[in-house]
């Protein structure tokens, strides 16, 4: 039979490609017999290119059309031989298939021809596809199937070295240069409509095979490609396809196929796993920080489920042109083992292009471990009066939560409103004690001078090179002014802020170049963001300068905040539709009045500069202040000293980041010193300014580490252009004094704050769980609804609050109740405590029973006035509660003077039922955490290199710039 | 181009190198400057400050039961071997104000001591009250006149006066009206410093009951004692009641009222000398000097007192200005000789806070009694103050004493009009068993006095007890 090939060009655009594939059909040393173009550019100028090959069909279709129905229209274009009866058989039709990027080799055509010529059984020959920039490296060739149905390339993006010409039967080629019978091709009805480019052509073949002929590779015709199946099958310009679209059509394709080729009653089982199996793989990539994948593969769910008739008509047209049974296409899957082995060798290829990728991190050992040990002896003697403690109380302390059930339910909403988002923090804090949540308050203060070294460490580690500047930056913010305050003074929302800021900082620093950093910065974000809003502002603007530094990294860096935001939408809700958007700004958990805050101490970095001046003033009666602070100003002055000499020193302008920190932390300082939106205790509580305070102290550490690098660094720098030496010690020995002398100063500066726990002179102090009388606590465990209204003579008049249970706990305040103020106007509720207090307190001739019964109040304490209160006030109060008949006095407790209810009052209000959208909030809450969780565990653990192997003089560390660490 | 490139090719790296390093310092510098300019700024430019208004309500408490309890009867004893407590002289009382309710404590540790409690109900009319008792014992032990105000409970009481030497009697009078029993701790000083007293804490005065204490339980053969009444759980009503008898005379009976707490000034209208050479000469029968006028001055505290007493006679010189010293914990009976007979008011100023009373005595030839009288509060200006003056005999009077101390001050007494000059002090005769109403224009300080042939009794206008406005409570 005379073979007569009709040469198919399928062109999308035009330009140099396009013209070296026409050139290089018009050089084939076998010219095919016909030539057919198909013009889906729609462009005057790729048709006129078409038109000058002399074609011998000139076929237009519109672009949108899929590989397959323009290879369909061409073929319409060409009528079918005649059929014959002639001896020596008549024309035997052959389909060269090419695209406008398929340029193929002179002799291609004459070498498929050769192949199929010899073997009548042969029905598909496909050609060696060749990158056309690299004409050394294998494109494609060759295409399998994997037991499950996923496309596999027999060889892809590989060195051609020969190693694959013994190849031959393969279960399917790719369309470039495919050369195929039109009887069998017309006999199978051609392309699959609802495969518009990937995995057309393999589902030609497999069709083919299963009509009983054969495919084969032709590994010496070759054709240089230039854009590759999915580029080439989309419209436009030409971009690359993106790996994340790629990814999405070819799933979408394998979804397609799976309820193609599978058996009748396995349809509707296959169809209804799309969705989770779409959820499950979603995971996957969040699992392997391929986040951005996770919508394609719901796209390609979506895409297959509702793809209307494509499925039936592709079931129908496998039914038609198939004589043999699937048992004919196994041998030729890929082998499982294979499969295993392939994705070994890319996970390997991988790993190895990230160690070669990454910066290298000074080792933990020993100089990391030595410092956490030193700050956790530290801490450990500052705070032994609290070893052994159940619970703290003192400044914001108090206990965590009377149980687990009480620490979960503090998340829902109530009938205040929304909780706070350090309410998530102090819950996953209780569960790290959940037999006494409250113990994990106790730990959280005690650990905390080893956990800032910890962080302090990993934060520096990050983006100094040398152990040394790194263990001063990790001294530095474990002795850092605003931590001891916070430890001193009893705020465990700065303590939470403090740690988690060395966190959010080192891996928003990597998040441009990782998935699972930016992760970890979303959700220490939240948790800095939860523990002290006032940083919100300073962190917004920060984050805008990263991404305008990071625009390539746009997308990755807008999703930063997504956790915090879930979790401040509903408080956010709350405080705006109640008109008090200040309300934002209050410090979470127990409001506590900081000390009047200085110039001089925010400069300094303490939040409270009588802390230290109050024991030196008492170890040194004669020593003036002024000279004190001089003194501490000098002592706070070497690290910024240090960190400016950083900037003068090669590659300065690295040491800008961390001094924009400084300006923000200062600035946020500043500005809220003097803002007060909480109230409690009939007092307005400003704004806590320690954890602005830590983030300037961040910015000032990580300086000067830099800093001290830097002088490391430069030393060598300059004299090895003269003599390869070794490293002159100089630099180090003037390094290593510099550092000791910035972590002394700081030591020295928090000893006398540090040994206020330890001396007795800090409100910090162990106790019971629980804040009221331990009588009150004990009839509490029976009946935690029991009410105790809570009086305390002020300056302004009398405090009062009604405290639940055994008392104050810190998941029980919410943010929105203490800012309730802001508003201008008086709850219903407050105004009806004040008028039974009224009542209750001063000589009245009103019987309280009723209202008390109301409340469930069953206890009265007045707490011990505080300085400066006229002691009348107390003694007016204590002789109307003495004087009451419904009271009974109960005598003097720990926190004050206690009465007791006389009447029994056995009925209890009504627990507030549980609202459907509480627990929605709360589940999208949940989600969109854990799912920032999955994407933040590290799943590939890198073996590290070893630190001896670095050469002394690489660049500074690649921290700032542009890559990817785990794509 | 080739040319230029040529030229500098040698001279290119160190140039770069130049440009580099000073790029970095103007860096630094530049860094440097921004650091002090923000620095300046956080230090000199004021922070802004947003402060929330603390919610506050100002409760006035519904309004209660005002009681008065009444000091009660002269006290005596019962003759015969087992002699008991008992009033051997009942009180007359004038009560003044609308819808008042009058009724008696339940229990009394006296026979016939039924203390009488007034009472305005909540629902009356009126909101003022005020009450006055007296009495007029003459029996073999107790003879005189003695007044004494109606008083609110309170739960501190500083009882300034009495003596338990030999021939004087002093009671401690406790009643309590509430409806919860009180717990009274009494703190005593003598004339050595403070005395520690067996069973003089946790005295138990149950619910609408009296208790009657006599003094020399405590402190025994004390020329000048002073009692401190302190009391947890209800209030009380606190007295001393006082006796003299001189050899087998009973010269006299006063009731002293308290002090609520120690302060700076003390202001005692009313300090009549009257016979006092009489007095004096009676009183030293039995080498007693009760019959002396005198101050009983006491600094509770830790520090002594530097105290200047001036007082004032009617034509409204300074008169007398005495100073001492008053060392903190010891009673200091202050005597004042070779007064003239006169009406004076005694103003008292001290550097620590004290407390203080002052005792004048009278006497005929057949007659003789003393008096205690304690600083009169100040009844500030705008004050609406109800007097109660009580029934004396017909030839019995009444007076009225004001003191302006600071300023002039305009007193309307029943609709008549009185000058008081500033540091001056007015004295008027009053109707008895009247109430009298008396509104100011200024802070004065009133007492009434009552006398007769060999008798005084004093008695003191109180602040009406609803200028205690409301209470501003601060709920969370």
């Amino acid at each position: 039979m005379q073979p007569r090939v009709i040469a198919i060009v399928v062109a999308r655009r035009g330009g140099t490609p396009l013209q070296q594939t026409l050139d290089a059909l018009a050089q084939q040393s076998r010219r095919p017999d016909q030539l057919v173009v198909v013009d889906a550019a729609g462009v005057d100028a790729v048709t006129a290119q078409l038109a000058a090959a002399n074609p011998t069909q000139f076929v237009t279709a519109g672009s949108g059309l899929g590989f397959g129905e323009l290879v369909h229209r061409a073929l319409a274009a060409v009528p079918l031989p005649e059929p014959t009866s002639s001896p020596y058989g008549g024309v035997d039709e052959w389909l060269w298939l090419l695209r406008h990027d398929t340029v193929p080799d002179p002799n291609a055509l004459q070498r498929l021809l050769a192949a199929v010529e010899v073997a009548p059984s042969v029905a598909v020959a496909g050609a060696k596809q060749l990158e056309a920039e690299h004409p050394t490296v294998i494109a494609a060739y060759g295409e399998t199937l994997t037991r499950w149905g996923a496309t596999m390339a027999i060889a892809e993006r590989e060195l051609d070295q020969a190693q694959h010409d013994r190849t031959s039967d393969v279960l399917a080629v790719g369309e470039a240069a495919m050369l195929v019978r039109r009887t069998v091709y017309n006999a199978v009805e051609g392309f699959d409509s609802a495969l518009p480019s990937v995995d057309a052509a393999l589902d030609l073949c497999v069709r083919i095979r299963l009509a009983g002929h054969r495919v084969v590779g032709v590994p010496q015709a070759r054709v240089f490609v230039h854009e590759g199946t999915a580029s080439a099958g989309r419209a436009g310009g030409g971009r690359p396809v993106s790996p994340r679209t790629r990814a999405r059509l070819m799933r979408t394709a394998q979804l397609h196929r799976r309820l193609v080729y599978s058996p009748a009653v396995a349809v509707p089982l296959h169809w209804l796993s799309l969705g989770p199996i779409a959820i499950a793989r979603a995971l996957g990539h969040l699992v392997r920080k391929r986040p951005t994948y996770a919508g394609g593969e719901f796209a390609a769910a979506l895409a297959v489920a509702f793809s209307g008739s494509a499925v039936p008509a592709a079931r129908r047209r496998l039914a038609r042109g198939r004589s043999l049974g699937w048992s004919v296409i196994a041998p030729l899957r890929m082998a499982p083992d294979e499969v295993r082995r392939r994705r070994a060798i890319a996970r390997d290829a991988q790993l190895a292009a990230l160690d070669d990728d990454r910066p290298p991190r000074p080792d933990f050992l020993p100089g990391g471990a030595a410092v956490v040990a030193l700050a956790a002896a530290v801490g450990a003697i500052a705070f032994a009066p609290l070893l052994g403690a159940p619970a703290l109380l003192g400044g914001a302390l108090a206990p965590l939560a009377p149980d687990l059930p009480t620490l979960l339910a503090s998340l829902e909403r109530t009938s205040v409103g929304a909780a706070d988002p350090f309410a998530f923090v102090l819950a996953l804090l209780g569960l790290l004690t959940p037999w006494q949540p409250s113990l994990a308050i106790v730990v959280l203060v005690i650990a905390a001078l080893p956990l800032a070294a910890l962080g302090g460490w990993w934060a520096a580690a990050a983006i100094l090179r040398r152990p040394g500047p790194v263990a001063v930056v990790a001294l530095l913010w474990a002795f850092s002014p605003a931590l001891i305050s916070a430890l001193v003074e009893g705020r465990p929302a700065a303590v939470v802020a403090h740690l988690a800021l060395p966190v959010l900082v080192a891996s928003a620093a990597r998040a441009p170049r990782s998935w699972s950093a930016t992760g970890v910065a979303g959700l220490s974000a939240a948790v800095v963001v939860a523990s002290s809003p006032s940083l919100l502002p300073a962190l917004v603007v920060i984050w805008v300068v990263w991404m305008l530094a990071n625009p390539r990294r746009l997308g990755r860096l807008l999703t930063l905040p997504v956790p915090t935001a879930a979790l401040l939408a509903p408080l956010v809700y709350d405080q705006l539709v109640r008109g008090t958007p200040f309300g934002l700004l209050a410090d979470p958990g127990l409001p506590s009045a900081p000390a009047a805050v200085t110039p001089t101490g925010l400069l300094l970095g303490w939040p409270d500069l009588s802390l230290v001046l109050a024991p030196i003033a008492q170890l040194l009666p004669d020593a003036p202040t002024a000279v004190v602070v001089a003194v501490l100003a000098a002592l706070a002055l070497v690290p910024v000293v240090l960190a400016l000499v950083g900037l003068a020193l090669p590659d300065g302008r690295r040491g800008i980041v961390p001094l924009v920190l400084v300006a923000g932390g200062l600035a946020t300082a500043w500005a809220v010193s003097g803002v007060a939106v909480s109230v409690w205790g009939g007092q307005a509580v400003s704004i806590d300014v320690g954890p602005s305070l830590s983030l300037a102290a961040l910015g000032v550490a990580l300086a000067a580490g830099r800093g001290l690098d830097a002088i490391r660094v430069f030393a060598p720098m300059t004299r090895q252009a003269a003599s390869f030496g070794p490293e002159p010690r100089g630099a180090g020995a003037l390094a290593a004094v510099l550092g000791c002398v910035a972590v002394l100063a700081a030591v020295a500066t928090a000893a006398p704050a540090l040994s206020a726990v330890l001396l007795g002179s800090s409100a910090v102090r162990a106790s019971e769980a629980r804040t009221l009388p331990a009588i009150v606590a004990a009839e509490a465990l029976s009946d935690p609804t029991i009410g105790t209204i809570v009086l305390t003579p002020v300056n302004a008049g009398l405090a009062a609050r009604v405290d639940r249970g055994a008392g104050l706990f810190l998941v029980g305040q919410r943010t929105l109740e203490h800012t309730s103020a802001a508003g201008g106007t008086i709850s219903a509720p407050s105004a009806e405590l004040a008028d039974l207090v009224g009542n209750l307190a001063a000589p009245s001739g009103r019987d309280v029973t009723t209202a008390l019964d109301e409340l469930d109040v069953r206890y009265v304490l007045l707490e011990d006035s505080g300085e400066g209160v006229a002691a009348s006030t107390a003694e007016n109060v204590t002789a109307a509660l003495d004087g009451n008949p419904v009271l009974t006095p109960i005598g003097d407790a720990d926190a004050g003077r206690l009465w007791r209810v006389v009447p029994d009052d056995d009925s209890r209000a009504e627990p507030a039922a549980r609202s459907v959208s509480s627990t929605i909030v709360l589940a999208v809450q949940g989600g969109i955490l854990a799912l920032t969780l999955l994407l933040a565990i590290p799943t590939s653990l890198r073996p590290r290199r070893r630190s001896d192997q670095l050469a002394t003089d690489e660049g500074p560390a690649a921290t700032f710039e542009v890559g990817d660490d785990d794509e | 181009m080739t040319m230029s490139d040529d030229s500098t090719a040698t001279r290119a790296p160190r140039t770069r190198s130049w440009l580099l390093v000073s790029g970095r310092a103007s860096l630094a510098l530049v860094a440097g400057a921004a650091g002090a300019a923000l620095a300046a700024a956080v230090a000199f430019v004021p922070s802004p400050a947003i402060v929330v208004a603390v919610p506050s309500v100002a409760v006035t408490p519904d309004r209660s039961d005002q009681s008065l309890v009444c000091a009660g009867g002269a006290l005596g004893l019962t003759r015969g071997d087992n002699p008991q407590l008992a009033v051997v002289a009942a009180e007359q009382l004038h009560t003044s104000g609308a819808g008042l309710v009058t009724s008696t404590l339940a229990a009394s540790d006296a026979i016939d001591g039924s203390p009488i409690v007034v009472t305005l109900p909540r629902e009356a009319p009126g909101d003022a009250l005020a009450a006055t008792g007296i009495v007029r014992p003459d029996t073999t032990e107790v003879t005189g006149l003695a007044a004494a105000e109606c008083l609110t409970p309170a739960r501190s009481a500083w009882l300034v006066g009495g003596s338990t030497t030999v021939g004087r009697t002093t009671w401690i009078v406790l009643s309590n009206d509430d409806a919860v029993d009180a717990v009274v701790d009494l703190s005593l000083w003598g004339d050595t410093g403070p005395i520690d007293a067996v069973g003089s804490t946790g005295i138990i005065v149950a619910a609408q009951s009296q208790r009657i204490l006599p003094l020399a339980g405590f402190a025994l053969d004390e020329p000048s004692p002073v009692v401190r009444v302190s009391s947890t759980g209800g209030s009380v009503a606190a007295t001393l009641q006082t006796t003299v008898v001189r050899g087998l005379t009973p010269s006299g009976i006063s009731i002293v009222t308290p002090l609520a707490e120690p302060a700076l000034r003390h202001v005692i209208p009313a300090f009549p000398v009257i016979n006092g050479q009489l007095a004096l000469e009676q009183s030293t029968t039995d080498g007693g000097s009760d019959g002396l006028p005198a101050l009983r001055l006491l600094a509770p505290g830790d520090t002594s007192a530097q105290v200047t007493v001036r007082l004032i006679g009617l034509d409204g010189a300074a008169g007398l200005v005495t100073e001492a010293t008053v060392e903190p914990g010891v009673v200091l009976d202050l005597a004042v000789t070779n007064l003239a007979d006169g009406e004076y008011s005694v103003i008292v100023d001290a550097t620590e806070p004290i407390v203080v009373s002052a005792r004048t005595s009278t006497a005929t030839a057949e007659f003789a009694d003393l008096e205690w009288f304690s600083p009169s509060p100040a009844l500030e200006a705008g004050t609406a103050a109800l007097v109660a003056v009580a029934p004396v005999n017909d030839e019995q009077s009444a007076l009225l004493h004001l003191v302006a101390p600071d300023g002039a001050a305009e007193v309307s007494i029943d609709g008549v009009p009185v000058t008081v000059a500033a540091g001056g002090m007015v004295v008027l005769p009053t109707a008895t068993n009247a109430g009298v109403r008396l509104t100011t224009s200024g802070r004065v300080h009133v007492s009434v006095s009552y006398r007769g042939d060999g008798v005084l009794a004093g008695s003191r206008v109180l602040a009406p007890p609803s200028a205690a406005g409301a209470l501003t409570v601060l709920p969370q």
